[in-house]
């Protein structure tokens, strides 16, 4: 049986490694995004354990809510007068994707499991990003703090429902910091990748199992 | 308004204590699945209500039955 975790992997690893060619080599290499279709193939096909009623209604519902965040994206970009470049078109792949792989794996493990995955992921990406960018520096351990930050709210908010109000915290200081330089459509994407998996990791970690 | 209500967990005892890992293996769903449907979070369809039933060695009505609500 083939893990969520694992096919999540995979599927990340697919992005960086056909966005990296595209840019590199060849625009052509944009057609490897369709291995992102492998699993739910292999799937349908019977190649793999299908998804139970449960995990397919979970699967729709969390299908369902990206739709959703999108639409209003799009309404968003519209009213604001974006002028969508390339930015524009990423955030269009980034953030509905990750929009559903923290619902589909929210709503579908257990408390301590979907705060586990999705803490744990969006801490370490804040991390490796410092050090891709900055290297080992001085910088590098500043820039790191935040991804520190919530790899600790992640383990403790396993344990009690009192420290999800650092998810929140994280939210209210992402917005103050995001809130004015709305004028990018950057911003908005690199504010929504961070305010998305903490809105859930908030509300899931409040409630019980 | 009328709920759906279970014995999955006293079933479960009653057939020699199955894991919800064992009853979810033998059913074909994520033991989360079992999870939710014990706890009344999830309502499993008539087939898999139907499949728990006959893992559990039981009657369907026995183990899932509809009980008034507020």
């Amino acid at each position: 049986m083939f893990k969520k975790s694992l096919i999540l992997i995979f599927d990340v690893i697919l992005i960086g490694i056909a966005t990296t060619l595209i840019q590199t080599i060849s625009p052509w290499f944009s057609f490897l995004f369709s291995g992102l279709f492998l699993f739910p193939l292999l799937r349908a096909f019977g190649v793999i354990r299908d998804l139970d009623e449960r995990e397919k209604a979970i699967d729709n519902l969390s299908s369902n809510i990206a739709l959703a965040i999108v639409f209003v994206l799009a309404m968003f970009y519209i009213g604001m007068g974006y002028e969508v470049g390339i930015d524009g078109f990423i955030s269009f792949i980034l953030i509905p994707f990750t929009a559903k792989a923290v619902f589909s794996a929210g709503f579908s493990l257990s408390r301590k499991q979907a705060i586990s995955i999705i803490g744990r992921s969006v801490g370490l990406i804040f991390i490796v990003f410092a050090v891709l960018s900055h290297g080992f520096s001085i910088i590098t351990m500043i820039e790191v703090i935040p991804g520190i930050a919530i790899l600790i709210v992640t383990e403790l908010s396993k344990k009690s429902k009192w420290f999800s109000i650092g998810y929140l915290a994280f939210i209210v200081v992402a917005t103050i910091v995001y809130i004015d330089n709305f004028d990018r459509v950057t911003m908005v994407m690199v504010y929504s990748l961070f305010v998305i998996p903490f809105s859930f990791l908030f509300v899931r970690s409040l409630s019980s199992d | 308004m009328i709920n759906l209500k279970n014995r999955l967990r006293e079933f479960r005892f009653k057939r020699n204590e199955i894991t919800q890992e064992a009853l979810a293996e033998s059913v074909g769903v994520s033991r989360q699945t079992i999870i939710a449907i014990e706890k009344g979070r999830f309502n499993p369809s008539v087939r898999l209500a139907l499949k728990i039933a006959r893992e559990l060695q039981c009657k369907t009505e026995d183990l899932f039955f509809l009980e008034e609500g507020d």
